[in-house]
Protein backbone atom coordinates (compact mmCIF):
# COMPACT_ATOMS: atom_id res chain seq x y z
CA UNK A 1 0.00 0.00 0.00
CA UNK A 2 1.17 3.52 -0.80
CA UNK A 3 0.29 6.01 1.91
CA UNK A 4 0.41 9.80 1.54
CA UNK A 5 0.11 11.71 4.84
CA UNK A 6 -0.41 15.49 4.59
CA UNK A 7 1.89 15.76 1.57
CA UNK A 8 2.45 19.18 0.00
CA UNK A 9 4.63 20.32 -2.86
CA UNK A 10 5.11 23.95 -3.86
CA UNK A 11 6.45 25.31 -7.11
CA UNK A 12 7.39 28.96 -6.56
CA UNK A 13 4.90 29.40 -3.72
CA UNK A 14 1.90 27.91 -5.55
CA UNK A 15 0.86 24.55 -4.17
CA UNK A 16 1.07 21.90 -6.88
CA UNK A 17 -0.08 19.40 -4.28
CA UNK A 18 -1.81 20.67 -1.17
CA UNK A 19 -1.95 18.67 2.06
CA UNK A 20 -2.72 15.40 0.33
CA UNK A 21 -3.58 12.35 2.41
CA UNK A 22 -4.56 9.23 0.54
CA UNK A 23 -4.00 5.45 0.53
CA UNK A 24 -3.43 3.70 -2.78
CA UNK A 25 -4.40 0.12 -2.24
CA UNK A 26 -2.26 -2.94 -2.82
CA UNK A 27 -2.90 -4.98 -5.96
CA UNK A 28 -5.40 -2.60 -7.52
CA UNK A 29 -5.45 0.15 -10.12
CA UNK A 30 -5.77 3.64 -8.66
CA UNK A 31 -6.38 6.30 -11.28
CA UNK A 32 -5.48 9.93 -10.60
CA UNK A 33 -7.40 12.30 -12.83
CA UNK A 34 -7.93 16.02 -13.19
CA UNK A 35 -7.27 18.94 -15.55
CA UNK A 36 -3.70 19.95 -16.38
CA UNK A 37 -2.00 21.62 -13.46
CA UNK A 38 -4.14 19.79 -10.90
CA UNK A 39 -1.11 18.05 -9.39
CA UNK A 40 -1.77 14.52 -10.62
CA UNK A 41 1.62 14.02 -12.26
CA UNK A 42 3.44 15.69 -9.37
CA UNK A 43 1.68 13.31 -6.99
CA UNK A 44 2.82 10.32 -9.02
CA UNK A 45 6.40 11.50 -9.39
CA UNK A 46 6.73 11.92 -5.64
CA UNK A 47 6.31 8.15 -5.27
CA UNK A 48 9.54 7.30 -7.12
CA UNK A 49 11.15 10.53 -5.93
CA UNK A 50 11.50 12.18 -9.33
CA UNK A 51 10.05 15.03 -7.28
CA UNK A 52 10.54 15.34 -3.51
CA UNK A 53 7.68 16.67 -1.35
CA UNK A 54 8.14 19.83 0.74
CA UNK A 55 5.95 18.59 3.59
CA UNK A 56 4.38 15.37 4.75
CA UNK A 57 5.29 11.75 4.45
CA UNK A 58 4.98 9.03 1.81
CA UNK A 59 5.25 5.40 2.85
CA UNK A 60 5.41 2.15 0.92
CA UNK A 61 3.96 -0.63 3.08
CA UNK A 62 4.70 1.41 6.18
CA UNK A 63 8.30 2.34 5.32
CA UNK A 64 9.11 5.93 4.36
CA UNK A 65 10.37 6.33 0.81
CA UNK A 66 13.30 8.32 2.24
CA UNK A 67 14.49 5.23 4.08
CA UNK A 68 15.12 3.47 0.77
CA UNK A 69 18.27 3.91 -1.32
CA UNK A 70 17.11 6.24 -4.12
CA UNK A 71 18.31 4.12 -7.03
CA UNK A 72 17.07 0.88 -5.47
CA UNK A 73 13.68 2.48 -4.79
CA UNK A 74 13.33 3.44 -8.45
CA UNK A 75 14.45 0.04 -9.69
CA UNK A 76 11.76 -1.56 -7.55
CA UNK A 77 9.02 0.63 -9.05
CA UNK A 78 7.97 0.25 -12.68
CA UNK A 79 7.63 3.51 -14.57
CA UNK A 80 5.78 4.04 -17.84
CA UNK A 81 5.45 7.40 -19.58
CA UNK A 82 4.22 8.52 -22.98
CA UNK A 83 5.92 6.78 -25.88
CA UNK A 84 8.91 9.13 -26.08
CA UNK A 85 10.39 7.44 -23.02
CA UNK A 86 11.87 4.49 -24.91
CA UNK A 87 15.61 4.68 -25.61
CA UNK A 88 15.87 5.19 -29.40
CA UNK A 89 19.38 3.75 -29.65
CA UNK A 90 18.40 0.49 -27.93
CA UNK A 91 16.56 -2.40 -29.56
CA UNK A 92 13.27 -3.56 -28.11
CA UNK A 93 15.21 -6.32 -26.35
CA UNK A 94 17.76 -3.93 -24.84
CA UNK A 95 15.06 -1.50 -23.76
CA UNK A 96 13.22 -4.21 -21.85
CA UNK A 97 16.51 -5.55 -20.45
CA UNK A 98 17.62 -2.20 -18.95
CA UNK A 99 16.64 -2.82 -15.33
CA UNK A 100 17.51 -6.57 -15.25
CA UNK A 101 20.99 -5.63 -16.49
CA UNK A 102 21.32 -2.93 -13.84
CA UNK A 103 20.40 -5.62 -11.34
CA UNK A 104 23.10 -7.87 -12.89
CA UNK A 105 20.87 -10.79 -13.82
CA UNK A 106 22.58 -13.46 -15.92
CA UNK A 107 21.92 -13.48 -19.67
CA UNK A 108 19.72 -16.57 -19.78
CA UNK A 109 17.47 -15.18 -17.10
CA UNK A 110 17.26 -11.84 -18.90
CA UNK A 111 16.42 -13.50 -22.21
CA UNK A 112 13.70 -15.65 -20.69
CA UNK A 113 12.23 -12.63 -18.95
CA UNK A 114 12.27 -10.46 -22.09
CA UNK A 115 10.53 -13.12 -24.17
CA UNK A 116 8.01 -13.77 -21.41
CA UNK A 117 7.20 -10.05 -21.22
CA UNK A 118 6.92 -9.62 -25.00
CA UNK A 119 4.40 -12.42 -24.88
CA UNK A 120 2.56 -10.85 -21.95
CA UNK A 121 2.09 -7.53 -23.77
CA UNK A 122 0.84 -9.39 -26.88
CA UNK A 123 4.01 -8.89 -28.93
CA UNK A 124 6.50 -11.69 -29.66
CA UNK A 125 10.20 -12.58 -30.01
CA UNK A 126 10.37 -11.27 -33.58
CA UNK A 127 10.24 -7.75 -32.15
CA UNK A 128 13.49 -8.23 -30.19
CA UNK A 129 15.84 -6.67 -32.71
CA UNK A 130 13.64 -3.82 -33.86
CA UNK A 131 14.32 -0.24 -32.84
CA UNK A 132 11.61 2.00 -31.36
CA UNK A 133 11.49 4.06 -34.57
CA UNK A 134 10.38 0.93 -36.45
CA UNK A 135 7.34 0.39 -34.21
CA UNK A 136 3.83 1.84 -34.22
CA UNK A 137 2.73 4.03 -31.31
CA UNK A 138 0.75 1.18 -29.78
CA UNK A 139 3.66 -1.25 -30.08
CA UNK A 140 6.04 1.27 -28.51
CA UNK A 141 3.67 1.65 -25.58
CA UNK A 142 3.57 -2.12 -25.09
CA UNK A 143 7.35 -2.22 -25.06
CA UNK A 144 7.30 0.62 -22.50
CA UNK A 145 4.97 -1.44 -20.33
CA UNK A 146 7.16 -4.54 -20.72
CA UNK A 147 10.24 -2.51 -19.77
CA UNK A 148 8.52 -1.25 -16.62
CA UNK A 149 7.53 -4.79 -15.63
CA UNK A 150 10.97 -6.29 -16.35
CA UNK A 151 12.20 -6.71 -12.79
CA UNK A 152 8.74 -7.67 -11.54
CA UNK A 153 8.18 -4.56 -9.40
CA UNK A 154 5.28 -4.51 -6.94
CA UNK A 155 4.35 -0.99 -7.93
CA UNK A 156 3.75 0.36 -11.42
CA UNK A 157 3.51 4.09 -12.10
CA UNK A 158 1.88 5.00 -15.41
CA UNK A 159 1.92 8.65 -16.47
CA UNK A 160 -0.68 9.20 -19.22
CA UNK A 161 0.75 6.16 -20.98
CA UNK A 162 -1.89 6.00 -23.71
CA UNK A 163 -2.22 9.77 -24.17
CA UNK A 164 -0.49 9.88 -27.54
CA UNK A 165 -2.25 6.83 -28.99
CA UNK A 166 -5.21 6.99 -31.39
CA UNK A 167 -8.62 6.21 -29.81
CA UNK A 168 -9.03 2.72 -31.27
CA UNK A 169 -5.60 1.49 -30.25
CA UNK A 170 -6.07 3.16 -26.87
CA UNK A 171 -9.10 0.96 -26.19
CA UNK A 172 -7.10 -2.12 -27.17
CA UNK A 173 -4.21 -1.15 -24.92
CA UNK A 174 -6.59 -0.56 -22.03
CA UNK A 175 -7.96 -4.08 -22.52
CA UNK A 176 -4.42 -5.45 -22.64
CA UNK A 177 -3.57 -3.65 -19.40
CA UNK A 178 -6.69 -5.00 -17.67
CA UNK A 179 -5.94 -8.52 -18.86
CA UNK A 180 -2.34 -8.27 -17.66
CA UNK A 181 -3.46 -6.87 -14.33
CA UNK A 182 -5.78 -9.87 -13.86
CA UNK A 183 -2.64 -11.97 -14.03
CA UNK A 184 -0.03 -9.88 -12.21
CA UNK A 185 -2.07 -7.98 -9.60
CA UNK A 186 0.32 -5.04 -9.27
CA UNK A 187 -0.29 -1.88 -7.32
CA UNK A 188 -0.82 0.46 -10.26
CA UNK A 189 -1.01 4.25 -10.08
CA UNK A 190 -2.36 5.49 -13.40
CA UNK A 191 -2.46 9.19 -14.29
CA UNK A 192 -4.82 10.31 -17.04
CA UNK A 193 -7.00 13.24 -18.09
CA UNK A 194 -9.48 10.98 -19.90
CA UNK A 195 -12.50 10.29 -17.68
CA UNK A 196 -13.61 7.32 -19.79
CA UNK A 197 -10.20 5.75 -19.35
CA UNK A 198 -10.37 6.40 -15.60
CA UNK A 199 -13.77 4.74 -15.29
CA UNK A 200 -12.75 1.77 -17.38
CA UNK A 201 -9.43 1.08 -15.66
CA UNK A 202 -9.77 2.36 -12.13
CA UNK A 203 -10.61 0.19 -9.15
CA UNK A 204 -10.57 3.55 -7.42
CA UNK A 205 -10.38 7.05 -8.88
CA UNK A 206 -8.73 10.03 -7.19
CA UNK A 207 -10.03 13.28 -8.65
CA UNK A 208 -7.75 16.28 -8.16
CA UNK A 209 -8.27 19.97 -8.76
CA UNK A 210 -5.64 22.68 -8.18
CA UNK A 211 -3.57 20.52 -5.87
CA UNK A 212 -6.47 19.26 -3.79
CA UNK A 213 -8.01 15.82 -3.65
CA UNK A 214 -11.68 16.40 -4.44
CA UNK A 215 -12.98 12.84 -4.33
CA UNK A 216 -11.47 9.41 -3.93
CA UNK A 217 -13.88 6.55 -4.50
CA UNK A 218 -14.78 3.63 -6.70
CA UNK A 219 -15.99 4.57 -10.20
CA UNK A 220 -19.44 3.38 -9.23
CA UNK A 221 -19.74 5.79 -6.31
CA UNK A 222 -18.17 8.66 -8.24
CA UNK A 223 -20.64 8.23 -11.10
CA UNK A 224 -23.68 7.91 -8.88
CA UNK A 225 -22.66 10.30 -6.13
CA UNK A 226 -20.24 12.97 -7.37
CA UNK A 227 -18.79 15.00 -4.47
CA UNK A 228 -19.34 18.43 -5.99
CA UNK A 229 -19.99 20.39 -9.17
CA UNK A 230 -16.39 20.05 -10.29
CA UNK A 231 -16.67 16.26 -10.32
CA UNK A 232 -20.04 16.45 -12.06
CA UNK A 233 -18.53 18.64 -14.74
CA UNK A 234 -15.58 16.29 -15.15
CA UNK A 235 -17.96 13.37 -15.60
CA UNK A 236 -19.96 15.23 -18.22
CA UNK A 237 -23.71 15.17 -18.85
CA UNK A 238 -23.69 11.58 -19.96
CA UNK A 239 -22.70 9.99 -16.69
CA UNK A 240 -25.66 7.61 -16.79
CA UNK A 241 -24.31 6.29 -20.05
CA UNK A 242 -20.76 6.21 -18.65
CA UNK A 243 -22.02 4.17 -15.69
CA UNK A 244 -22.95 1.46 -18.19
CA UNK A 245 -19.26 0.83 -18.79
CA UNK A 246 -18.97 -0.52 -15.24
CA UNK A 247 -21.30 -3.42 -15.99
CA UNK A 248 -20.39 -6.43 -18.10
CA UNK A 249 -22.87 -7.54 -20.73
CA UNK A 250 -23.11 -10.99 -19.16
CA UNK A 251 -24.61 -9.44 -16.01
CA UNK A 252 -27.59 -8.20 -18.01
CA UNK A 253 -28.11 -11.34 -20.02
CA UNK A 254 -31.72 -12.54 -20.34
CA UNK A 255 -32.78 -16.01 -21.40
CA UNK A 256 -36.30 -15.25 -22.52
CA UNK A 257 -37.91 -13.12 -25.18
CA UNK A 258 -36.57 -15.23 -28.03
CA UNK A 259 -37.19 -18.60 -29.61
CA UNK A 260 -34.68 -20.94 -31.12
CA UNK A 261 -35.17 -23.30 -34.05
CA UNK A 262 -32.91 -25.97 -35.50
CA UNK A 263 -30.98 -25.49 -38.77
CA UNK A 264 -33.23 -28.07 -40.47
CA UNK A 265 -36.42 -26.02 -40.04
CA UNK A 266 -38.02 -24.97 -43.35
CA UNK A 267 -38.75 -21.39 -44.30
CA UNK A 268 -42.50 -21.94 -43.96
CA UNK A 269 -42.22 -23.46 -40.50
CA UNK A 270 -39.97 -20.61 -39.44
CA UNK A 271 -42.44 -18.07 -40.77
CA UNK A 272 -45.30 -19.71 -38.90
CA UNK A 273 -43.32 -19.65 -35.64
CA UNK A 274 -42.27 -16.06 -36.14
CA UNK A 275 -45.81 -14.92 -36.81
CA UNK A 276 -47.04 -16.81 -33.81
CA UNK A 277 -44.56 -15.00 -31.52
CA UNK A 278 -44.31 -11.50 -33.04
CA UNK A 279 -42.61 -10.08 -29.94
CA UNK A 280 -39.76 -12.61 -30.01
CA UNK A 281 -36.53 -12.82 -31.97
CA UNK A 282 -35.98 -16.06 -33.84
CA UNK A 283 -32.50 -17.62 -33.74
CA UNK A 284 -31.20 -20.67 -35.52
CA UNK A 285 -29.22 -22.82 -33.12
CA UNK A 286 -27.59 -26.19 -33.75
CA UNK A 287 -27.38 -29.14 -31.32
CA UNK A 288 -24.19 -27.77 -29.73
CA UNK A 289 -25.88 -24.49 -28.89
CA UNK A 290 -24.02 -22.60 -31.63
CA UNK A 291 -25.80 -19.62 -33.18
CA UNK A 292 -26.19 -20.38 -36.89
CA UNK A 293 -28.37 -17.48 -38.02
CA UNK A 294 -31.36 -15.28 -37.32
CA UNK A 295 -34.77 -14.65 -38.87
CA UNK A 296 -36.25 -11.19 -39.08
CA UNK A 297 -39.95 -10.69 -39.69
CA UNK A 298 -40.11 -7.41 -41.59
CA UNK A 299 -43.26 -5.39 -42.09
CA UNK A 300 -43.38 -3.60 -45.45
CA UNK A 301 -45.15 -0.36 -46.29
CA UNK A 302 -48.20 -2.20 -47.57
CA UNK A 303 -48.44 -3.93 -44.17
CA UNK A 304 -47.51 -7.30 -45.69
CA UNK A 305 -44.83 -9.24 -43.85
CA UNK A 306 -41.68 -10.77 -45.16
CA UNK A 307 -39.34 -13.23 -43.44
CA UNK A 308 -35.63 -12.53 -43.96
CA UNK A 309 -32.87 -14.94 -43.01
CA UNK A 310 -29.42 -13.66 -41.97
CA UNK A 311 -26.63 -16.25 -41.66
CA UNK A 312 -24.21 -13.99 -39.84
CA UNK A 313 -26.26 -11.81 -37.47
CA UNK A 314 -24.82 -9.03 -35.25
CA UNK A 315 -23.70 -10.37 -31.89
CA UNK A 316 -21.95 -9.11 -28.75
CA UNK A 317 -19.44 -10.73 -26.44
CA UNK A 318 -20.45 -11.36 -22.79
CA UNK A 319 -17.24 -9.62 -21.61
CA UNK A 320 -18.00 -6.37 -23.41
CA UNK A 321 -19.26 -3.67 -21.08
CA UNK A 322 -22.78 -2.35 -21.50
CA UNK A 323 -21.51 0.90 -22.97
CA UNK A 324 -19.85 -0.99 -25.81
CA UNK A 325 -22.93 -3.17 -26.27
CA UNK A 326 -25.14 -0.09 -26.41
CA UNK A 327 -22.90 1.48 -29.08
CA UNK A 328 -23.09 -1.69 -31.12
CA UNK A 329 -26.87 -1.78 -30.87
CA UNK A 330 -27.15 1.87 -31.87
CA UNK A 331 -24.80 1.28 -34.79
CA UNK A 332 -26.58 -1.77 -36.11
CA UNK A 333 -30.14 -0.75 -35.24
CA UNK A 334 -30.81 -3.97 -33.32
CA UNK A 335 -33.32 -3.67 -30.47
CA UNK A 336 -32.45 -7.18 -29.31
CA UNK A 337 -28.94 -8.51 -29.77
CA UNK A 338 -27.72 -12.08 -29.13
CA UNK A 339 -24.83 -12.61 -26.72
CA UNK A 340 -22.45 -15.36 -27.85
CA UNK A 341 -19.15 -16.77 -26.63
CA UNK A 342 -16.03 -16.66 -28.77
CA UNK A 343 -17.07 -20.01 -30.21
CA UNK A 344 -20.47 -18.50 -31.03
CA UNK A 345 -22.40 -20.43 -28.41
CA UNK A 346 -25.66 -18.56 -27.76
CA UNK A 347 -25.91 -17.45 -24.12
CA UNK A 348 -28.97 -15.21 -24.29
CA UNK A 349 -29.90 -11.72 -25.42
CA UNK A 350 -29.64 -8.12 -24.29
CA UNK A 351 -32.47 -5.75 -25.14
CA UNK A 352 -32.60 -1.97 -25.35
CA UNK A 353 -35.16 -2.13 -22.53
CA UNK A 354 -32.63 -3.89 -20.28
CA UNK A 355 -30.04 -1.23 -21.07
CA UNK A 356 -32.49 1.57 -20.35
CA UNK A 357 -33.26 0.08 -16.95
CA UNK A 358 -29.57 -0.41 -16.18
CA UNK A 359 -28.78 3.20 -17.01
CA UNK A 360 -31.59 4.46 -14.78
CA UNK A 361 -31.35 2.00 -11.93
CA UNK A 362 -30.26 4.64 -9.43
CA UNK B 1 52.59 17.34 -63.70
CA UNK B 2 55.00 19.77 -62.10
CA UNK B 3 53.61 18.71 -58.75
CA UNK B 4 54.42 15.04 -59.39
CA UNK B 5 57.91 16.02 -60.58
CA UNK B 6 58.49 18.01 -57.45
CA UNK B 7 57.36 15.12 -55.24
CA UNK B 8 59.48 12.51 -57.04
CA UNK B 9 62.52 14.79 -56.99
CA UNK B 10 62.16 15.68 -53.30
CA UNK B 11 60.53 12.57 -51.82
CA UNK B 12 62.38 12.52 -48.44
CA UNK B 13 61.63 16.19 -47.76
CA UNK B 14 57.98 15.89 -48.78
CA UNK B 15 57.50 12.75 -46.68
CA UNK B 16 59.10 14.42 -43.67
CA UNK B 17 56.82 17.45 -43.94
CA UNK B 18 53.77 15.21 -44.52
CA UNK B 19 54.71 13.29 -41.37
CA UNK B 20 55.22 16.48 -39.37
CA UNK B 21 51.87 17.73 -40.55
CA UNK B 22 50.18 14.50 -39.47
CA UNK B 23 51.83 14.68 -36.04
CA UNK B 24 50.65 18.28 -35.59
CA UNK B 25 47.16 17.15 -36.50
CA UNK B 26 47.09 13.93 -34.47
CA UNK B 27 48.54 15.35 -31.25
CA UNK B 28 46.41 18.48 -31.29
CA UNK B 29 43.22 16.56 -32.17
CA UNK B 30 43.83 14.06 -29.38
CA UNK B 31 43.94 16.81 -26.78
CA UNK B 32 41.16 18.80 -28.43
CA UNK B 33 38.80 15.81 -28.35
CA UNK B 34 39.76 14.97 -24.77
CA UNK B 35 39.29 18.48 -23.40
CA UNK B 36 36.39 19.41 -25.70
CA UNK B 37 34.27 16.43 -24.74
CA UNK B 38 35.17 16.57 -21.04
CA UNK B 39 34.25 20.25 -20.98
CA UNK B 40 31.01 19.53 -22.80
CA UNK B 41 30.11 16.80 -20.29
CA UNK B 42 30.88 19.17 -17.42
CA UNK B 43 28.90 22.14 -18.70
CA UNK B 44 25.87 20.05 -19.64
CA UNK B 45 25.70 18.07 -16.39
CA UNK B 46 22.28 18.26 -14.68
CA UNK B 47 22.06 21.59 -12.87
CA UNK B 48 24.69 23.13 -15.13
CA UNK B 49 22.34 23.73 -18.07
CA UNK B 50 22.83 27.51 -17.90
CA UNK B 51 26.58 27.10 -18.33
CA UNK B 52 25.90 24.66 -21.15
CA UNK B 53 23.74 27.12 -23.05
CA UNK B 54 26.34 29.84 -22.50
CA UNK B 55 29.11 27.62 -23.85
CA UNK B 56 27.00 26.82 -26.91
CA UNK B 57 26.58 30.55 -27.63
CA UNK B 58 30.25 31.39 -27.02
CA UNK B 59 31.65 28.52 -29.09
CA UNK B 60 29.20 29.24 -31.87
CA UNK B 61 30.59 32.81 -32.07
CA UNK B 62 34.21 31.70 -31.54
CA UNK B 63 34.11 29.68 -34.76
CA UNK B 64 34.33 32.99 -36.61
CA UNK B 65 37.79 33.87 -35.17
CA UNK B 66 40.39 33.61 -37.98
CA UNK B 67 42.99 30.83 -37.53
CA UNK B 68 45.87 33.23 -38.21
CA UNK B 69 44.89 35.27 -35.14
CA UNK B 70 45.08 32.20 -32.87
CA UNK B 71 48.45 31.20 -34.32
CA UNK B 72 49.73 34.76 -33.90
CA UNK B 73 48.57 34.85 -30.27
CA UNK B 74 50.22 31.48 -29.58
CA UNK B 75 53.45 32.90 -31.03
CA UNK B 76 53.27 35.95 -28.74
CA UNK B 77 52.54 34.00 -25.57
CA UNK B 78 54.44 30.72 -26.15
CA UNK B 79 57.06 31.46 -28.79
CA UNK B 80 58.02 29.54 -31.89
CA UNK B 81 58.22 25.85 -32.74
CA UNK B 82 55.97 22.81 -32.72
CA UNK B 83 54.61 23.30 -29.17
CA UNK B 84 52.95 26.70 -29.74
CA UNK B 85 51.61 25.41 -33.06
CA UNK B 86 50.02 22.44 -31.33
CA UNK B 87 48.58 24.67 -28.59
CA UNK B 88 47.08 26.96 -31.25
CA UNK B 89 45.62 23.97 -33.10
CA UNK B 90 44.15 22.52 -29.88
CA UNK B 91 42.45 25.83 -29.10
CA UNK B 92 41.15 26.14 -32.61
CA UNK B 93 39.85 22.53 -32.83
CA UNK B 94 38.20 22.52 -29.42
CA UNK B 95 35.62 25.02 -30.61
CA UNK B 96 33.57 22.86 -33.03
CA UNK B 97 34.00 19.79 -30.82
CA UNK B 98 32.79 21.59 -27.71
CA UNK B 99 29.99 23.30 -29.62
CA UNK B 100 28.63 20.08 -31.14
CA UNK B 101 29.10 17.93 -28.04
CA UNK B 102 27.38 20.51 -25.80
CA UNK B 103 24.44 21.08 -28.11
CA UNK B 104 24.16 17.32 -28.70
CA UNK B 105 24.12 16.51 -24.99
CA UNK B 106 21.63 19.30 -24.31
CA UNK B 107 19.27 18.12 -27.04
CA UNK B 108 18.56 14.65 -25.60
CA UNK B 109 14.77 14.74 -25.01
CA UNK B 110 13.95 15.36 -21.31
CA UNK B 111 11.33 12.60 -21.46
CA UNK B 112 14.00 10.03 -22.26
CA UNK B 113 16.17 11.22 -19.40
CA UNK B 114 13.19 11.20 -17.06
CA UNK B 115 12.39 7.64 -18.10
CA UNK B 116 16.01 6.68 -17.39
CA UNK B 117 15.93 8.28 -13.95
CA UNK B 118 12.58 6.66 -13.22
CA UNK B 119 13.99 3.25 -14.11
CA UNK B 120 16.79 3.78 -11.59
CA UNK B 121 19.81 4.72 -13.70
CA UNK B 122 22.46 6.68 -11.80
CA UNK B 123 23.76 9.99 -13.20
CA UNK B 124 26.83 8.19 -14.56
CA UNK B 125 24.78 5.48 -16.21
CA UNK B 126 22.50 8.11 -17.72
CA UNK B 127 25.56 9.84 -19.16
CA UNK B 128 27.33 6.80 -20.61
CA UNK B 129 24.36 4.63 -21.56
CA UNK B 130 21.86 7.23 -22.71
CA UNK B 131 23.08 10.79 -23.19
CA UNK B 132 26.43 10.18 -24.93
CA UNK B 133 25.24 7.38 -27.24
CA UNK B 134 22.19 9.43 -28.21
CA UNK B 135 24.27 12.52 -29.03
CA UNK B 136 27.03 10.53 -30.75
CA UNK B 137 25.98 11.51 -34.30
CA UNK B 138 26.27 15.21 -33.39
CA UNK B 139 29.51 14.68 -31.43
CA UNK B 140 31.07 12.80 -34.36
CA UNK B 141 30.01 15.52 -36.80
CA UNK B 142 31.84 18.03 -34.58
CA UNK B 143 34.97 15.89 -34.49
CA UNK B 144 34.94 15.50 -38.26
CA UNK B 145 34.57 19.17 -38.98
CA UNK B 146 37.27 19.92 -36.36
CA UNK B 147 39.61 17.44 -38.07
CA UNK B 148 39.15 19.04 -41.49
CA UNK B 149 39.65 22.54 -40.10
CA UNK B 150 42.64 21.33 -38.07
CA UNK B 151 44.48 19.91 -41.07
CA UNK B 152 43.87 23.07 -43.08
CA UNK B 153 44.87 25.37 -40.24
CA UNK B 154 48.03 23.35 -39.53
CA UNK B 155 49.55 24.87 -42.70
CA UNK B 156 49.54 28.24 -40.94
CA UNK B 157 51.65 26.69 -38.14
CA UNK B 158 54.60 26.83 -40.47
CA UNK B 159 54.44 30.60 -39.98
CA UNK B 160 55.67 30.19 -36.39
CA UNK B 161 58.07 27.35 -37.09
CA UNK B 162 55.71 24.45 -36.51
CA UNK B 163 56.75 22.65 -39.68
CA UNK B 164 54.40 20.54 -41.78
CA UNK B 165 53.10 20.97 -45.32
CA UNK B 166 52.72 24.71 -44.72
CA UNK B 167 56.50 24.92 -45.14
CA UNK B 168 56.07 23.94 -48.81
CA UNK B 169 53.46 26.63 -49.34
CA UNK B 170 55.59 29.37 -47.73
CA UNK B 171 58.68 28.17 -49.55
CA UNK B 172 56.84 28.23 -52.88
CA UNK B 173 55.66 31.72 -52.08
CA UNK B 174 59.20 32.96 -51.41
CA UNK B 175 60.66 31.23 -54.49
CA UNK B 176 57.69 32.19 -56.67
CA UNK B 177 57.21 28.49 -57.54
CA UNK B 178 53.52 27.56 -58.03
CA UNK B 179 54.41 23.86 -58.29
CA UNK B 180 55.73 23.84 -54.72
CA UNK B 181 52.71 25.77 -53.43
CA UNK B 182 50.38 23.33 -55.19
CA UNK B 183 52.28 20.34 -53.80
CA UNK B 184 51.70 21.62 -50.26
CA UNK B 185 48.06 22.48 -50.89
CA UNK B 186 47.16 19.24 -52.67
CA UNK B 187 48.84 16.99 -50.09
CA UNK B 188 47.05 18.91 -47.32
CA UNK B 189 43.73 18.41 -49.07
CA UNK B 190 44.43 14.70 -49.60
CA UNK B 191 45.21 14.27 -45.91
CA UNK B 192 41.99 16.09 -44.94
CA UNK B 193 39.87 13.98 -47.27
CA UNK B 194 41.49 10.72 -46.13
CA UNK B 195 41.06 11.54 -42.44
CA UNK B 196 37.44 12.55 -42.97
CA UNK B 197 36.81 9.28 -44.79
CA UNK B 198 38.38 7.26 -41.99
CA UNK B 199 36.34 9.12 -39.37
CA UNK B 200 33.21 8.45 -41.36
CA UNK B 201 34.02 4.73 -41.36
CA UNK B 202 34.66 4.89 -37.62
CA UNK B 203 31.34 6.65 -37.14
CA UNK B 204 29.49 3.91 -39.02
CA UNK B 205 31.07 1.33 -36.74
CA UNK B 206 30.48 3.00 -33.39
CA UNK B 207 27.11 4.63 -34.04
CA UNK B 208 24.39 2.67 -32.22
CA UNK B 209 21.68 1.16 -34.42
CA UNK B 210 18.38 3.00 -34.31
CA UNK B 211 20.20 6.32 -34.74
CA UNK B 212 21.60 5.61 -38.20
Amino acid sequence: MITFSSVSKYFEKTAAVNNLSVDFEHGSISVIIGPSGCGKTTTMKMINRLIDPDNGEIKLDGKSIFDYNLVELRRSIGYVIQETGLFPHYTVYDNIAVVPRLLRWDNTRIQNRVYELLDLVTLNETYSNKYPSQLSGGERQRVGLARALAADPDILLMDEPFGAIDPINRLTLQDVLLEIQEEIKKTIIFVTHDINEAIKLGDKIAIMDRGNLVQYDTPDIILTDPADEFVEELLGHDRNVKALSLIKTRELLQNHGYITITPGTTHEEARAMAEENPASSVFIQDDNGTLMGRYYLETRKDKSRRLKKVDDPWVVDPNMNLNETLSKMLQTGEKVIPVVTRKRKLLGVVTLGNLFNAANRE
Amino acid sequence: MDVIHYITDNTPQVLLLFGQHFVLFAVSMFFAILTGISLAIYVTAPGNEKKGNMVVSITSAAQAVPPLAIVALAFIFVGIGAAPSIIALILYSIVPILFNASSGLLSVPPKVIEAGRGLGLTQNQLLWKIRIPMSLPVIMAGIRSAATINIGTATVASFIGGGGLGDLIFMGLKLYRPDIILTGAILTAIMAIAIDYLLQMLENIILPGGLK
